[in-house]
């Protein structure tokens, strides 16, 4: 690490309406270093880093490059700077391939004017990929990659650009364990090759594993640098939440197990069950399970391993091909969602916008969707009668709107969530099916959705929580299964469950 | 977005409308600024010139109604136009032929014309419900078939052999709807279409299938997934709009034509797509926007009377108005897919 840094970041200021987004936020970024930037959803992480890539302009503040002042107006002058981001969501053109996306737009692109220009590009690319050892296909189609190839592809698309700083926004978000192990290994060499790398996250344990500084940001402002070594995890959990880490010891936030399988009462049975994949879906096979009354049983994997056609198979809105599915003691394999759906069954879909979440509709409209019929039997809407229940909602579950009657779509995620979760309070299921209900959500919104999970399966529903997060699932299940491949293993109780075990589970490593 | 925003948005976009108007105005050799003013000033100015705007209000209204209803169902009703003109036909076809007590014409008059907009429009929300086909294409090419309805009627057994253009004979003077003003002549067209308005307003608001229908059009697979009948929403708001659209047509034969003219459409579709649009489809915004809209339609015909400026004027301003209220939404727009992740608030 050199003296000088690579990029100062000097009192920067940003307001959006009212919020005061970051309060002066002052920041060196050191060559050859990886700068952990922690912090909860709303933190400004976000916020800072589209500032840094000229996304934003600060409202006050200046940006130094190797010591020189810089004003960017765009993303491509950030570029110009040796200045990429990686976004959470990836930005590759489909139907181009690996090599194709690297080598798209890019300056030595466009000085060759030569029909033969991608063969004359390839040499280069090659050897940039052996001298950071990143394995990858560049013959693939983009969408023929997992998401954790994608993403090397996007790193590889900055370093042949000549990216000196490299912002990683949620990086392990969407991706594999193995991937991220993967992906460690590769930071690790662009570090020794003197490029830096801003690693934004809000996930402790992976940001303490490779960072050599962490930055706290609370409520935009920059609480504390932490160097690699010289601080305990409770420091900065404290830096992160202020005085509220007392209740976040794991101890007391252990789901305790209280009650027994044998004496309670039967509510879903999952007999053979193999559903229909649908275009490009991935095939679930053979499902045998039992759900219990009041108990959350929770279902483990890597994304995309058919925890949405298991979900949607169970829910009725996906055929099954072969098995049956009995609820509440009746035969519900070919009744239709819903019908499901009145007998009891509720659904909290992964997708919360773009299957969830009614945009122009009211907080209180939303609240309502897939009840209302049971609310209102007959022809007339109380809105009234709505707004209460809204209010109501509203205040047990602490949703940030300004009322009842505001647009759901100009909700923040994390009050997106609360708004689905509250309908399925409101429906008060017999059967629900979470899926990733705490994805993106920071730690404290995520453990009041699970404390209203346990809630509500005291009350007798039965739970049946899908996640990608196994730290979640091993957390607040009386019952752990993994899903690889579409194939469920058999469930056990989640404090026998070893961490190590499920993650081999998970990557198949281990057979299910 | 506040309320406050908006207002700041429509004043600005009225503003740069009336500007581009004030350019065309000195561009066909008249005072600009008298000229715009007259266009406000000139349809409140005598009673008949009011009656004229109130009568185009009526229908302008009902007309984007018609459109919002499939709008708030995230469908687009291209087909009011040709909706309008087979409940003219049916107005007229009625008012003619039937002999009905007298007391109950003009309410057959106007079910006959609702019906028969309905009916109409079913046929495209059928093929939409049952193979998917593009609302869009399909109603807007059924206006045509509906222009050469219209002719074929206004030229056939029914026409008015002394009238030098394509219209039917008068419909019987029973079937003409109740007047409110005497003096100039004034159906009870408006009321009709307030009393629309009102009833439209309180079944998408405060009933559940309008709020099924709301739902539908904000979000489809959510809607499909948490049991509402989406396809039927859809399919229905063509439908109930074919009927406003037909009630539109048989209110104009019958409370201010009196017969079925070729070319009665007029621009209606054009405005009243433009009112929608403009109120986003509420009810009550609708009012105001088809106020706004009928008075320059009105004042930019008389200021062609009055002065020479053409009359197309209106529609350049209309347009105007479109356009950059439709440009202050693009930020918005653009804003929302780039940076997604922004969480405050």
């Amino acid at each position: 690490m050199s003296n000088k840094p690579f990029i100062r970041i000097v009192n920067i200021h940003k307001n959006f309406g009212q919020v005061q987004a970051l309060k002066g936020i002052s920041l060196d970024i050191y060559s050859g270093e990886i700068l952990g930037l922690l912090g909860e959803n709303g933190a400004g992480k976000t916020t800072l880093m589209n500032i840094l890539f000229g996304l934003y302009k600060p409202d006050a503040g200046e940006i130094y490059v190797e010591g020189e002042k810089k004003f960017f107006r765009s993303p491509s002058d950030a570029i110009k700077s040796g200045i990429f981001m990686v976004h959470q969501h990836f930005k590759l053109v489909k139907g181009y391939t690996a090599f194709e996306n690297i080598i798209m737009g890019s300056e030595q692109a466009r000085k060759i004017y030569s029909p033969r220009w991608r063969e004359k590009l390839r040499p280069l690319v090659e050897s940039m990929i052996a001298t950071y050892g990143i394995r990858i296909n560049l013959d693939s189609r983009v969408e023929q990659l997992s998401l954790g190839e994608q993403q090397r592809v996007e790193i590889l698309r900055a370093l042949f650009r000549g990216a000196k700083l490299l912002i990683l926004d949620e990086p392990t978000t969407n991706i594999s364990p193995q991937d991220i192990e993967i992906l460690e290994k590769i930071l690790m060499s662009l570090k020794k090759a003197g490029i830096s790398i801003i690693f934004v996250s809000h996930k402790l344990r992976e940001v303490v594993s490779i960072s050599d500084r962490i930055a706290v940001l609370r409520k935009g402002e920059l609480i504390k640098i932490f160097r690699r070594g010289e601080y305990e995890e409770r420091s900065l959990l404290e830096a992160m939440f202020g005085n509220i880490v007392e209740a976040l010891s794991d101890n007391e936030y252990k789901y305790s197990i209280n009650s027994h399988e044998t004496d309670r009462e039967i509510l879903l049975e999952l007999r053979d069950l193999s559903c229909d994949p649908g275009d490009g879906g991935v095939q679930v096979r053979d499902v045998n399970l039992l759900i219990y009354k009041g108990e959350i049983l929770g279902i483990a994997g890597v994304a995309g391993n058919g925890q949405k056609e298991l979900a949607e198979c169970i829910i009725g809105l996906r055929k099954v091909l072969k098995g049956s599915i009995i609820a509440f003691g009746e035969d519900i394999t070919h009744i239709d969602h819903r019908e499901r759906m009145r007998k009891g069954m509720f659904y909290i879909p992964e997708d919360r916008l773009a299957e969830g979440l009614l945009p122009s509709m009211s907080v209180a409209e939303n609240m309502i969707l897939g009840i209302h019929r049971k609310i209102f039997k007959g022809f007339f809407l109380d809105n009234s009668k709505i707004n209460e229940m809204a209010q109501k909602m509203i205040e047990t579950l602490g949703i940030k709107t300004s009322s009842p009657l505001a647009a759901a779509g100009s909700l923040s995620g994390g009050n997106i969530q609360k708004t689905l979760i509250a309908r399925a309070i409101a429906a008060k299921p017999k059967i629900l099916i979470a899926h990733n209900i705490t994805r993106g959500l920071d730690i404290l919104t995520t453990r009041s959705v699970h404390r209203i999970l346990r809630e509500m399966c005291n009350e007798g529903t039965a739970i049946i929580l899908i996640s990608d997060d196994l730290d979640e699932v091993l957390q607040i299940s009386h019952r752990v299964s993994i899903i690889y491949k579409g194939r469920l293993s058999i469930p056990i109780r989640s404090e026998m469950l070893d961490r190590e075990k499920a993650v081999m589970l998970m990557t198949g490593i281990e057979n299910t | 977005m506040g309320l406050g925003e908006s207002l700041i948005k429509y004043s600005v976009s009225l503003l740069l409308a009336f500007l581009a108007a004030m350019i065309i105005i000195s561009l066909s050799g008249s005072d600009p600024l008298s000229g715009v003013a007259s266009i406000i000033t000139i349809p409140f100015s005598n009673p008949d010139i009011l009656s004229l705007l109130i009568q185009k209000f009526s229908t302008i209204l009902l007309m984007s109604l018609a459109f919002s209803i499939s709008l708030k169902a995230y469908r687009f009703n291209v087909g009011i136009e040709g909706q309008f003109l087979l409940g003219a036909i049916g107005a007229a076809v009625t008012g003619i032929l039937v002999n009905a007590p007298p007391i109950l014409m003009p309410t057959l008059v106007l079910i006959a014309g609702l019906s028969l907009g309905a009916l109409w429009a079913s046929i495209p929300a059928y093929l939409l419900y049952k193979f998917g086909v593009n609302e869009i294409v399909s109603t807007l090419l059924m206006n045509f078939i509906s222009f050469y309805l219209v002719d074929l009627i206004a030229t056939g057994g029914l026409r008015d052999t002394a009238a030098g253009h394509p219209m039917t004979i008068p419909i019987r003077i029973e079937a003409a709807l109740p007047t409110i003003v005497t003096s100039p002549r004034m159906s009870i067209m408006p009321v009709i279409a307030v009393i629309m308005v009102l009833g439209i307003g309180l079944f998408l608001y405060r009933t559940v299938a309008g709020y099924e229908l709301r739902a539908s059009g904000s979000n489809k697979k959510a809607s499909y997934i948490y049991g509402i009948n989406v396809k039927f929403w859809e399919t229905f708001s063509i439908i109930l709009g074919g009927a406003l659209a037909g009630l539109a047509g048989a209110m104009e034969v019958s409370g201010l034509h009196m017969r079925l003219i070729s070319g009665m459409q007029s621009n209606y579709i054009l405005v009243a797509i433009l009112a929608a649009l403009l109120a986003r489809g509420e009810p009550v915004w609708l009012v105001i926007a088809s106020m706004g809209i009928s008075v320059v339609e009105v004042g930019s015909a008389a200021l062609q009377r009055t002065s020479g400026v053409p009359s197309e004027l209106g529609l350049i301003i209309e347009g105007v108005l479109l356009l950059v209220i439709l440009t202050f939404e693009i930020p918005k727009f653009l804003r929302r897919s780039f940076v997604k992740e922004v969480s405050l608030r």
